[in-house]
């Protein structure tokens, strides 16, 4: 039974394999690859990757996305794809058309936040019409989390730029599994922000509804003593900003 | 717009929001890194048509975030980001998330019967040391990439470059044969503390 691993054993290779407290952000990774390792931090940093496996092998795979080295046969995918990817942003700037046949909503977002402006500057009242008619109908499309109704409440909510946070709050015997907040008006996402007491992000995720899973990787960072804090925002539809539950604490109850 | 930094198209949009000037200075930004986005989306999926798909989200992702992006690192990195969350968050929807031989089921189960804290505390502290002390570079890629990132143990082989009969896998095997020993030599040691 030599291939045999139990749940506990994968948990414990999980927790030996995550990022640790003294784990370098993405920022720091990125000036060591980048920046000169002739200063204290920079060489504190690299001695740190030197002994971490987990950051050893962030930094390569960021060093791969920076300086890539397709091998043999990714060179043709890659050429194919970015050759799609130009023909795109083309055929958007010229011909509105194509919107019909985009497959998501992330492609329509693009298109009308990138192209939409400029093709409506330089064309006739006529071709905005068009697109105000293509961007009302996409916008009736898209799917919409259902809402609260359009309350004196609600309206509240929106006013105070106020988010109810539901947990995790204060003090806690299990490592929390979920974020949860109450929906807000006028919310068309939520960004969620996990942060340690020194506001250093351990966690950043979007969200449609009132709830959002932490990540495994993300709860084994959460430790015993160690408090944490967090915030969602909600944004719009056209994505601003419209409020935010403010900063939130919780704590893992030490083991006794 | 050729001649200009990453950061100076950024700056040069943010000048002048929705102008002509910073579309064409979005789109030169954007255009950059097509190559090494759709890189890493095809590594991870080994399909052109389903890595354009991520790439094409990723773009519209980039676009829709770039006022978080604050100049804390260079924009490739903060990309490098966004490419990576969008990517792993897909593959995962996708259930594309590693469920290989026959672990699955348990993977969920370790969710809810967890260790206390303390005690996979000093578990993983133990294998942490085997890992950096007797797994080769490419077991340690591997595990850390399978357990740590999720990647599939096909993607792991592609990111890799792994041109052995199995992949991935053989080296997965490998590592995990070193670490189980410690592991259960530390369980046993634990339940005779209890005791
Ligand atoms: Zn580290």
């Amino acid at each position: 039974m030599e291939n045999s691993i139990d749940d506990r054993e994968i948990q414990v290779i999980r927790a030996a394999v995550a990022a640790t407290p003294a784990c370098l952000p993405i920022e720091k990774l990125c000036s060591l690859l980048h920046e000169p390792r002739d200063s204290d931090p920079q060489l504190l940093a690299a001695a740190h990757v030197a002994a971490c496996v987990h950051c050893s092998i962030e930094l390569s795979l960021l060093r791969e996305f920076e300086f890539p080295q397709p091998q043999a046969g990714e060179e043709a995918a890659v050429d194919w794809i970015a050759a799609r990817l130009s023909r795109d942003v083309s055929a958007r700037r010229s011909c509105p058309q194509i919107i019909g046949r985009d497959r998501d909503a992330g492609r329509r977002a693009w298109w009308r936040a990138m192209f939409t402006p400029r093709f409506a500057s330089s064309t006739a009242v006529a071709f905005a019409t068009v697109l105000l008619l293509i961007s009302a109908i996409l916008y009736v499309r898209r799917p919409m989390e259902p809402r609260l109704a359009s309350s004196p409440a609600a309206a509240e909510v929106q006013r105070s730029t106020s988010i109810v946070a539901l947990g995790p709050l204060g003090e806690l015997a299990q490592r929390p599994a979920t974020i949860q907040w109450r929906d807000a008006a006028g919310a068309s996402s939520y960004r969620i922000l996990l942060m340690e007491v020194d506001r250093t992000a351990l966690w950043r995720a979007d969200a449609s509804g009132s709830e959002i899973a932490i990540p495994e990787r993300v709860r084994s960072r959460i430790v015993p003593g160690k408090t944490l804090l967090w915030e969602v925002t909600a944004r719009s539809a056209s994505g601003s900003e419209i409020g935010s539950s403010g900063l939130q604490r919780f704590v893992l109850k030490l083991n006794k | 717009m050729g001649g200009l930094t990453d950061e100076e198209l950024i700056a040069t949009s943010r000048a002048r929001p929705k102008s002509s000037e910073a579309f064409d200075a979005l789109d030169e930004l954007f255009r950059r890194y097509f190559s090494r986005v759709a890189l890493w989306c095809f590594r991870l999926t080994g399909d052109r048509e389903i890595a354009e798909d991520l790439s094409q989200e990723v773009f519209a992702r980039a676009y829709e975030n770039l006022d978080s992006f604050q100049g804390n690192s260079r924009f490739s990195t903060w990309l490098y980001a966004v490419t990576r969350n969008h990517c792993t968050n897909r593959m995962k929807s996708r259930a594309a998330a590693p469920v290989q031989f026959g672990e699955g089921a348990l993977a969920h189960l370790a969710d809810v019967r967890q260790l206390d804290p303390q005690t996979m505390l000093e578990q993983a502290e133990a294998v942490r040391a085997v890992i950096n002390d007797a797994l080769d570079e490419t077991e340690q890629k591997v595990l850390v990439l399978h357990y740590g990132h999720e990647f599939t143990l096909d993607t792991i082989t592609r990111m890799l470059g792994l041109t052995n009969t199995s992949g991935a896998k053989a080296f997965l095997v490998s590592a995990r044969r070193k670490l189980t020993g410690v592991i259960r030599q530390h369980r046993a040691v634990d339940s005779r503390r209890r005791r």
